[in-house]
């Protein structure tokens, strides 16, 4: 017989998130740093569950909350279903950054409802002499289709989930509110 | 007689926070829920006190796109066969979305009694769905339950044997 998962106390939240952008800008780069991050988790709770979705826990802090972000290394499809997206770039690649706009496209057709949360990565800005995409240029982008920007490595994860949990509280104070 | 079934109970459920648990799906009041944590499909199985042919099921949810219900004719809650498969409106953000079916007369098994329930969420209009309620009302099978509380004695009895010659043995 299935146990309730009521047993403990936290409240586990999850999150499908899509990793969008062309070949080669440093998408599995990008999750495989975040998930070796794993100072604060113990490190078999990050579980791979094929090579192209890996599992990273988020705690959010000072609640019982945490995030079990589901993400998808993917070219696109098996998008459906995201509740939060990221879409990277390669500042030294001006046809990654001209390509922004349709990975925005997919990613809007993806979403579960009206909400979804979505960060724009300038990836390896450590190659500042090839760089060819100025900082200006993916903060100007970002600013008109209201994207949070993040140059920081595993940052945009942190976010995203915390804008998860957001909304999670959001949801429920809604639902404690229904007419009845 | 087809009664509204009191003393559910849920034997599974796919994600929850602590704050709202399953449990409020069942307590006949649509002033508390259930919240789902996110992802889809999203489950739960309700179970009967006893063995009940169903003839209708009520929910009152929120943001739920898209319901499958199916029941269980057997002892356990394994082998589940559709009764209702839906897509579903949303409400909006301050009203109830309200289910209600009546098992099909073209259901093979419609004259089969269940012990479980189990609902599914397909998909959500949102990220995160509630389920303030579930009722179900059914006949009790009678004869089932009889030869329910039957088996149950007759298991008992046999039991009692069992002590009686460990007994015996133990005197000589
Ligand atoms: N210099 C530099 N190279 C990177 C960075 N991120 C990824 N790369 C390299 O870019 C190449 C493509 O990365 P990968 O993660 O496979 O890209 P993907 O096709 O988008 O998944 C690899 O050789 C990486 O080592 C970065 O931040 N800086
Ligand atoms: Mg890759």
């Amino acid at each position: 017989m299935s146990t309730l998962s009521l047993q403990t106390s936290k409240n586990v939240l999850r999150c499908k998130c899509i990793v969008l952008g062309n070949q080669g800008v440093g998408k599995t780069s990008l999750v495989q740093v975040f998930q070796s991050d794993g100072a604060q988790f113990p490190k078999n709770y990050n579980m791979t569950i094929n090579s192209e979705v890996c599992v990273k826990v988020v705690n959010i802090p000072d609640t019982n909350a945490s995030i079990e972000m589901f993400l998808h290394d993917i070219a696109g499809h098996e998008c459906e279903g995201a509740s939060a997206f990221v879409i990277v770039y390669d500042v030294t690649n001006p046809e990654s950054f001209a390509s922004m706009g349709r990975w925005l496209q997919i990613a809007k057709r993806c979403r579960v409802g009206k909400q979804i949360h979505g960060v724009l990565v300038a990836n390896k800005a450590d190659l500042d002499l090839r760089r060819s995409i100025s900082r200006q240029q993916g903060e100007e982008f970002a600013k008109a289709n209201k994207l949070a920007q993040n140059v920081d490595v595993d940052a945009p994860f942190y976010y995203l989930s915390n804008m998860f949990h957001e909304h999670f509280e959001a949801a429920v104070k809604s639902f404690s509110k229904a007419e009845h | 007689m087809a009664e509204n079934i009191t003393n559910l109970r849920i034997s599974m459920v796919t994600s929850g926070d602590p704050r709202f648990p399953a449990e409020n799906m069942l307590d006949g009041t649509t002033k508390t829920f259930w919240a789902s944590t996110g992802l889809f499909p999203q489950e739960f199985i309700v179970s009967l006190p006893a063995y009940y042919v169903i003839k209708k099921v009520s929910i009152w949810s929120m943001k739920v796109a898209g319901w499958t219900v199916s029941r269980s004719t057997g002892d356990a809650p394994f082998d589940f066969d559709e009764i209702y498969r839906e897509d579903i409106e949303d409400a909006g953000d301050q009203s109830l979305q309200v289910t209600s079916f009546s098992i099909s007369s073209s259901d093979s098994k419609r004259e089969y009694s269940a012990k479980n329930v189990k609902f599914t969420i397909r998909k959500g209009h949102s990220d995160f769905t509630a389920v303030h309620r579930v009722a179900i009302t059914g006949e009790i099978d009678a004869s089932r339950e009889s030869e329910r509380k039957n088996k149950k004695e007759r298991d008992l009895a046999a039991d009692e044997d069992e002590l009686s010659v460990g007994r015996a043995v133990r005197v000589h």
